[in-house]
């Protein structure tokens, strides 16, 4: 047990290095670029074509295959900036910093996505593309929240203070992600319950809510590649002038 | 066949609502795959360029 929690942290030592976090990268990026594809298609074949059509909304629901996984990822990636500034501020861990401002744009990213698509959904459901509904308006805050985060760090040149900046940030606007999560609790919404509930069985049937998991498996993935991709080339940005990089990026010494 | 992928494509009349999300998700990741792609190749000609 010892030699497996001395293994994980010397891992987590050799991840904050940023030469080492660069090769060990190029090494798994094609695996990871193959699994994360192929759950991410096969979750959304499974959804879009072979689950049944719901007796009520007909094909349309079809949508929550990309807008459930997409809000869930919004949420996840602000909880995993905020344990990123935590980390950047306490321990000061360069590569932290980088995971942090990173992660911002694909969580923004998969926010609107969110966004976009319950408006989508909402027209032939509700009949309006948009209402000031508490779930609706406070996801539209995580959604600038982002924004913020993304503003302010390319705003600041030090990127060392840049960093420390969007931590706090972070650690100041996570407030808002049990604000969305209980929003349909706490208030008289138009917005249905949530899909996932650690405390109650589904209201869908397996063969509906089956490929939902296999999707929202395939979006955490293509997080996990996007995340790689952006943080290699932060990485790079950051120690251009770094003789690594010349070495290990640019092949130009050997 | 052509029948079945009519019945896909228009789904239930609802086809240009779930199309159109499922061309926002690929679009949008898209973005996300080639942004970080450009900045790395930039500094690779940049590098290069020096390093010549």
């Amino acid at each position: 047990m010892n030699k497996i929690w001395n293994y994980i942290k010397n891992w987590f030592i050799e991840m904050g290095s940023p030469p080492l976090f660069f090769k060990w990268s190029s090494k798994i990026l094609p695996w990871l670029l193959f699994i994360s594809i192929t759950v991410f298609i096969v979750g959304l074949l499974w959804g879009l074509f072979y689950s049944p059509t719901d007796y009520k909304q007909g094909d349309v629901y079809r949508i929550i295959y990309i807008h459930v996984p997409s809000a869930i990822l919004g949420q996840s990636i602000f909880m995993f900036m905020a344990i990123c500034g935590f980390i950047t501020m306490v321990w000061r861990v360069k590569i932290s910093g980088m995971l942090l401002k990173s992660a911002a744009p694909i969580g923004a990213s998969f926010t609107l996505i969110a966004l976009l698509t319950g408006s989508i959904w909402g027209k032939p459901t509700w009949g309006t593309w948009w209402v000031w509904d508490a779930r609706l308006t406070s996801t539209l805050i995580l959604f600038f929240i982002y924004a913020a985060i993304i503003g302010l760090h390319s705003s600041i040149d030090n990127k060392t203070k840049a960093d420390r900046a969007i931590s706090i940030l972070s650690l100041v606007g996570i407030a808002i992600i049990p604000i969305i999560k209980k929003s349909v609790d706490w208030w008289q919404t138009l917005h249905q319950p949530s899909t996932f509930s650690l405390t109650s069985a589904p209201s869908m049937t397996p063969d509906m809510y089956q490929p939902l998991l296999l999707c929202v498996l395939g979006f955490y993935l293509i997080f996990a590649l996007l995340l790689t991709m952006n943080l290699r080339a932060e990485v790079v940005i950051r120690e251009k002038n770094r003789s690594w990089v010349s070495k290990q990026f640019l092949n130009l010494e050997r | 066949m052509i029948e079945q992928i009519s019945t896909i494509i228009s789904m239930d009349g609802n086809g240009l609502y779930v199309w159109s999300c499922l061309f926002i998700l690929f679009f949008i990741i898209g973005i996300n795959i080639y942004l970080p792609n450009r900045k790395l190749n930039r500094i690779y000609k940049e590098n290069k360029a020096k390093a010549q």
